[in-house]
């Protein structure tokens, strides 16, 4: 009963909200056909959006706006043919959020949740595989994407707000720009110069539950032309409960420091040196409830022709025969079963640092090039399953563009990244009994649960790139581009792309774009064998180990995009972009039991957003997304056909602003051979007011989650780890800006 | 292959400079040359001898034909930017036409910037006599180092930048902010040219 007035009241909510975007967009489109009279002729609307940009800069940052530039490597100009979405620090500290990765949840298209605490998971248009993000992320050019899981740890790579200069959030393929794995996009993280950050500036985040976060940014100048700054952040995460009401184990903390110092050694010709480390500590579960299975030894493994260990425990014979589990932590049904609960935490410690130093320069032929190289050490972890590695990577990087002629304007670039690792497997003790293994046809109490054994360790890559933007007329503007490719991961490809950008009239622009886009699969994918559960066999009375294993030979996989963009601007105020793509994916990595399986998949969506300008105090921001993906033939419910949110700020006084956010998200399913895991769609409101003093100093108050206690958003798929609950949430911010 | 981009980029290096043609990369230029502008009127003090009346507004005024925009930029800029001068909003003037009675009129009243477009028939100094008040922008690095203006724009490097006089720093009226002098990349100060 209860669960059907959550659906009435969720389905009413939804109705509101779709209503009030829908009326909200019919005004916007019918303002559009009432233009106001302009008192400055001879301005498109877009130039005077790009003038009020242009106004926020400062001297030095005016000095950096090119006059001639590569199609695709400025994010906010309307030619740009592609779908884009641009945060900067004040879109984090308005709406409430905490972190970086919290406020891609006001981009369209964009699937944003959490697991637990520190696990946060992103993904984008129907790119799913929680763990598995399909998007090249960059942090000042640096690429963070763990390349053994094929993840990113966003707390890890996550960056003071003080310093953060914006992230360019860009939707589709984008290879021959940006690079392989941007395969359903980039996200490109930009701090600010090392000259716009000078004195002290301190953020203090709390949550009611005792969550804390704390920066601390210091700047200063070493002489006329050279600047620097230093920064520490602590984050501290309180404990909260799974959805069962298990306690979710996820308290720990994660702290980092870094610096940057810049300096001009001439006109055009600019030098930085930077660098950070991290380290977090936290503690992780592996939940054998679902991994022991009694019953016949037929596979693969079919859960429902099996008895879960845990429902017949503690009586059950087997564990007579010396097969340790640990406590029984409780009794749960949040899977339809009441099920024991035998869970093992072990410690998740990770620790990372990098250096990096770019040259840069402009000639007098107006020849912009760069140099950039970077060394990244990486130490982690993962004691609940037994999986640990360290990583170095070193990466030199050159690229330039030039005009060439009236028309042409050519960027190309080359890279060279060597990447060793230091991988060690071991049994956690649970696991720590004699099993028969199928593969080696032998007994072992030493099965760890991911095995890397004498897999390579040590990978190079090449990559050049060459792209043509090409004026064709002052209407149309189209790139060709391509990138190239030679590694020991994925051998040698081609990965181009072309763009055509054609303006219709004074607010309307159209675009078009075709991209081939390749992803490497993670080393877990193509080298590591998965032990993920045991049966016992009660004929020969021993346990039997249940595994699949990578595959080296796993290809790339490939997708081509299609994609189409419209981009109005009925006056300076109002924004409405519509985008729409079709992927079509070969040899796209799916993880789970039996094996690392690759499909075709096809995928078809896009996204309506909106950004207005209602007066001087009103700010309105918002989109739609939808994305339908068919795995060989099938419909993909692992990923939320609809999404939405709708973002209001209202300035009250000059130093009072009201923030409302609305976040709708449609069911899906957690993905996994034997626990699938429901999602509801769930409504989120977050509310806040922001109370800016004097002195730059900022207070927030904010309440997120209003409409619901708690709901869970997601977890690792294919791995049976029990989401926690995403919490209604109060905080308080105090921010002293430089 | 980085050997082969960085041979790439020596011949490139090896080509010559290009200008901002087509319309669009003009008119790019135009609105970055007025967001400059506005803000240097923000970083420039005048004294009470050379703040228009009582009831009049300071005035940026423009001479001579333009095609790209820049007029139109700089008012909107103003307007979003609310920019005051002595306390009081600025008005802009542009005049294109070539008949300098009325040319000479305005500047004989005070106006506290001059923008003097490419095909204008006015020297600085010639406006600095009639208008002591003004600084006075133009195009090119002459119109600083060979024509005793104040302020120049220039494309070098796909930039625009700016030569800047280093009288606009050192008289007492109209006078720059010297935080301006410390961005290289962006500025040059040259001396004022000997007569």
């Amino acid at each position: 009963m209860q669960n059907e007035i959550k659906i009435h009241l969720t389905n009413s909510l939804l109705n509101i909200f779709l209503k009030n975007f829908s009326l909200l967009l019919i005004a916007s489109l019918s303002a559009s056909t009432f233009i106001h009279a302009d008192e400055y002729t001879g301005l498109s609307p877009f130039e005077k959006a790009e003038l009020k940009r242009l106004l926020e800069l400062d001297f030095r940052e005016l000095g950096r706006i090119p006059i001639r530039s590569v199609l695709g490597y400025e994010q906010e100009h309307w030619r740009n043919p592609a779908s884009v979405h641009v945060i900067r620090p004040d879109d984090i500290s308005q709406n409430g959020h905490v972190l970086m990765v919290d406020s891609f949840r006001n981009v369209a298209g964009m699937y944003v949740t959490r697991g637990v605490g520190y696990d946060d998971f992103v993904t984008m248009r129907n790119f799913s595989g929680s763990a598995t993000e399909k998007f090249l992320t960059l942090v000042d050019g640096r690429e963070v994407l763990q390349r053994m899981g094929g993840t990113i740890n966003w707390t890890t790579e996550d960056v003071p707000l003080a310093i953060l200069d914006r992230v360019e959030i860009i939707r589709g393929a984008g290879a021959s720009i940006w690079g392989t794995n941007a395969v359903s996009g980039v996200v490109n993280v930009v701090t600010k110069h090392a000259a716009v950050t000078q004195g002290n500036s301190v953020r203090l985040v709390m949550e009611h539950d005792g969550t804390f976060l704390g920066e601390y940014v210091h700047g200063g100048k070493l002489s006329e032309d050279s600047f620097y700054r230093v920064w520490v952040r602590d984050q501290e995460y309180a404990e909260g409960e799974l959805i069962s009401g298990l306690p979710a184990r996820d308290d720990g903390y994660a702290r980092k420091a870094g610096f940057r110092y810049d300096r001009a050694l001439g006109p055009d010709l600019d030098f930085t040196f930077a660098g950070g480390f991290a380290t977090r500590r936290v503690d992780h579960v592996m939940d054998l409830s679902y991994r022991l299975f009694d019953g016949n030894t037929s596979l693969p493994l079919n859960a429902t022709g099996f008895n879960q260990v845990a429902l017949l425990a503690p009586t059950w014979a087997p564990f007579a025969t010396g097969t340790t589990l640990p406590i029984n932590t409780g009794l749960h049904a949040g899977f339809g079963l009441a099920l024991d609960r035998y869970q093992n935490y072990e410690k998740m410690p990770q620790d990372g640092s990098h250096l990096r130093a770019k040259l840069s320069g402009i000639t007098e032929n107006d020849l912009e090039w760069s140099l950039s190289a970077y060394a990244e050490l990486y130490d982690t972890s993962l004691g609940h399953i037994g999986h640990s590695w360290e990583r170095k990577e070193y990466d030199l990087d050159f690229r330039a563009n030039k005009p060439l002629g009236d028309n042409h304007h050519l960027s190309f670039g080359s890279a060279f990244r060597h990447m060793s690792f230091d991988v060690n497997d071991v049994v956690t003790s649970p696991w720590a009994f004699s099993t028969f293994d199928l593969e080696t046809n032998s007994s072992s109490s030493a099965i760890p649960v991911l095995e890397y054994g004498n897999s390579p360790t040590k990978f190079d890559r090449f990559t050049g790139f060459i792209q043509d933007s090409i004026e064709v007329s002052d209407d149309i503007v189209i790139s060709l581009g391509s990138k190239f490719e030679d590694g020991d991961l994925s051998g040698s490809n081609f990965q181009p792309g072309a763009r055509i950008s054609y303006t219709l009239n004074e607010q309307n622009i159209f675009w078009g774009a075709y991209s081939r886009a390749h992803r490497q699969a993670s080393l877990v994918a193509q080298y590591t064998k998965v032990s993920y559960a045991r049966v016992w066999d009660p004929v020969n009375s021993i346990w039997i180990n249940q595994s699949f294993s990578g595959d080296p030979s796993t290809n790339d996989e490939k997708m081509d995009a299609y994609e189409l963009g419209w981009r109005m601007r009925p006056n300076a105020d109002l924004l409405i972009e519509l985008s729409l793509y079709h992927y079509d994916t070969k040899d796209a990595v799916f993880s789970g039991p039996p094996i690392y399986s690759t499909s075709d998949v096809k995928t078809t969506g896009g996204e309506l957003t909106f950004d207005y300008h209602a007066s001087d105090t009103w700010h309105l921001e918002g989109g739609y997304s939808y994305s339908r993906g068919k795995k060989d033939g099938e419909i993909q419910v692992d990923f939320p056909e609809s999404m939405a949110s709708l973002t209001s700020h209202l300035k009250i006084r000059d130093d009072l602003i009201f923030s409302k956010n609305i976040y709708y998200t449609d069911d899906r399913i957690i993905p996994s051979a034997y626990n699938e895991i429901p999602i509801d769609d769930y409504l989120r409101l977050d509310l806040g007011l922001l109370w800016r003093l004097k002195d730059d100093w900022e207070i927030g108050l904010f309440g997120r989650d209003l409409l619901d206690p708690d709901h869970p958003e997601n977890m690792y798929n294919d791995l049976d780890v029990e989401p926690g609950k995403v919490e209604r949430t109060f905080l308080l911010s105090i921010t002293k800006d430089f | 292959m980085i050997l082969w981009a960085f041979v790439f980029t020596l011949g490139m290096s090896m080509n010559f400079k290009v200008e901002a043609s087509t319309i669009e990369q003009q008119r790019r230029e135009a609105r970055v040359q007025a967001t400059y502008l506005t803000h240097l009127v923000n970083f420039t003090t005048w004294s009470e001898e050379h703040l228009p009346d009582t009831g009049e507004s300071p005035t940026i005024l423009v001479l001579g034909q333009e095609k790209n925009g820049f007029v139109a930029s700089l008012e909107y800029l103003i307007s979003q930017s609310k920019v005051e001068v002595g306390g009081k909003p600025v008005q802009i003037v542009h005049l294109e036409s070539k008949d300098q009675k009325p040319i000479r009129s305005i500047l004989s009243k005070g106006c506290q910037v001059v923008f003097v477009m490419r095909k204008s028939v006015f020297r600085p100094e010639e406006i600095r006599d009639l208008c002591p008040s003004a600084v006075v922008f133009g195009f090119g690095r002459q119109f600083v180092t060979a024509k005793a203006g104040d302020v120049a724009f220039v494309s070098a490097r796909n930039r625009v930048k700016l030569i800047l006089s280093d009288q606009y720093f050192r008289r007492t009226s109209p006078k720059l902010s010297s935080k301006i002098a410390n961005l290289k990349s962006v500025v040059e100060i040259v001396r004022k040219p000997k007569n």
